[in-house]
């Protein structure tokens, strides 16, 4: 879910998933010296806020719908979250080697969309104010 | 001195084929010397104007000049922020959009940086002096701060500002950390100048220009910031007319967008991950919140009904968090159900959306107004 797109929690999965990752992330930064204290204590600040989230996931799985999930909702003798975790995870992965194909695909029949941007424009090197293909036709 | 401009001759698509060119200064300026311009695109906007005016002018930071685009308003829009001394610009016809708008102005601007405003959004006392320091690194084009509906008190409201305070202590953060916000909001960003023109401005070919930008900022090889410490306040939809507008109006936005950009972020994979769940999550709420629960509650059981407010738990986690550091901690409480009645509603626009853009092929094109 973000700000006006609805969801079921799928995209919080991902996000929660993203700050289990960050200490590692994070961790890769501190040995390039790339790192701050700041952005340390963002991450254990969102690790706090995501390790909560998880628990209270837990929580509303194993007490709340009964009902909706009977204690034999088991994959092979996996919890029903976990499962859900899983094949989450599993989704991410497919849909990511699906967009490495794609990404390949697209590299190598056409050359760069754009000129190098990361250069800074100069007075010199004129750059289109506005792009006739961004406006509606 | 204020003044009010009708300014012609230089109609935005006139300007559409020119070149034009990004002085050394404004591609590399400083963001503790550089200048900064405030541009507040206004559509008979009376009603908040002044506020919005006076909220640029008190900051601890304030803006270098302040344009007011008065898009042919027939309500003294453009008046009343000449009268509190903000420049005004008029077309000479509305530009149709807030892209049109904004691009009219742009051309007029020759600052190191810009800050879009939106006419009905006022900011906190230090937005700007907090937002400007995302400029310190030099390949970053655009900063967005966090954004709290200014009243709360209808149901809309409510949903919604539960919706922001979980989005953007959330998601946003954590979109950051990794370097790609989703989106540098239209409501309150603020631009590198030199990035911005490279761009071409905000593009007119899909109905929210912010996301649009914000994928081309990265397609340039840019960096976009969230600075969480910059509050901005706007006004949301009352009531369900004002909502369904702008929902309709997101909706079908946040489908051309990933049209039009998919080739671009299927280059950067935390992006791309992340709008494709985005995107998979939004189809899947719609077939469950629309059709899948209705069903099984029918059908099965009425205890099915819990699946509207299964996730109730976790979204009040980073909400409740959020709104203890802010002192509404009982605001927010009040206003969590709303949350749920605003997502189902949201549901739906988007199942339309996505049948009117990809199956029917009626892609939404006129900009309406949806507060």
């Amino acid at each position: 879910m973000g700000a006006g797109i609805p969801g079921t929690g799928m995209a919080t999965l991902f996000y929660i998933l993203s700050v289990f990752v960050m200490p590692l992330s994070e961790s890769v930064r501190t040995v390039r010296g790339q790192s701050s204290w700041a952005r340390w204590f963002l991450v254990v600040r969102h690790l706090a806020i995501a390790i909560t989230m998880t628990a209270a996931v837990y929580g509303t799985f194993k007490y709340l719908p009964g009902a909706l999930l009977p204690p034999d909702a088991t994959l092979g003798g996996v919890s029903a979250l976990a499962v859900t975790a899983l094949l989450f995870i599993a989704y991410l992965v497919v849909v990511n080697l699906l967009a490495s194909l794609v990404r390949g695909q697209l590299e190598l029949p056409q050359p760069k969309a754009f000129p190098d941007r990361r250069r800074v424009t100069r007075s010199e090197d004129p750059a289109p104010f506005f792009h006739p293909a961004r406006q509606a036709s | 001195m204020s003044t009010v401009e009708t300014v012609d001759q230089r109609r935005p698509e006139r300007i559409a084929d020119e070149v034009l060119y990004v002085p050394r200064a404004l591609a590399e300026a400083d963001w503790r010397t550089g200048t900064l311009t405030a541009i507040v695109p206004a559509y008979n906007e009376a009603d908040h104007i002044a506020d919005t005016v006076r909220s640029l002018q008190e900051q601890t930071r304030p803006p270098d000049s302040i344009i007011v685009v008065d898009d042919f308003s027939d309500d003294g829009t453009g008046e009343i922020a000449a009268a509190l001394g903000a420049t005004v610009l008029r077309p000479p016809a509305n530009t149709g959009s807030k892209a049109g708008a904004q691009n009219f102005a742009i051309e007029q601007v020759w600052t190191a940086f810009v800050m879009i405003l939106d006419a009905d959004t006022t900011l906190a006392a230090d937005a700007i002096e907090k937002i400007l320091p995302a400029f310190e690194d030099p390949a970053a084009a655009a900063a967005c701060g966090f954004v709290i509906p200014r009243h709360v008190h209808s149901l809309w409201e409510r949903g919604r500002y539960v919706e922001y305070l979980f989005y953007f202590s959330f998601h946003k953060q954590v979109q950051d950390f990794y370097g790609r916000p989703l989106i540098s909001s239209g409501c309150f960003s603020v631009y590198r100048c030199g990035p911005l023109r490279q761009a071409g401005g905000w593009g007119q070919r899909t109905m929210a220009e912010d996301m649009d930008l914000t994928w081309t900022l990265f397609e340039l090889g840019y960096r976009v910031r969230f600075i969480p410490e910059a509050v901005s306040y706007p006004v949301e939809p009352h009531d369900l007319d004002f909502m369904r507008k702008q929902l309709t109006r997101w909706s079908h936005a946040f489908i051309q967008n990933v049209r039009v950009h998919w080739r671009g972020i299927v280059r950067m994979p935390y992006l791309f991950s992340a709008v494709a769940v985005a995107l998979s999550d939004a189809v899947l709420a719609s077939l469950v919140f629309l059709m899948a629960l209705p069903l099984l509650a029918v059908v099965v059981s009425p205890v099915f009904l819990v699946g509207y407010v299964v996730d109730a738990p976790v979204i009040a986690v980073p909400v409740l968090i959020a709104a203890q550091r802010r002192g509404e901690l009982v605001k927010a409480l009040a206003s969590l159900p709303a949350f749920f009645v605003l997502r189902l509603v949201n549901s739906y626009l988007l199942f339309k959306a996505l049948a009117l853009e990809l199956v029917l092929h009626r892609p939404l094109t006129t900009y309406e107004k949806g507060h």
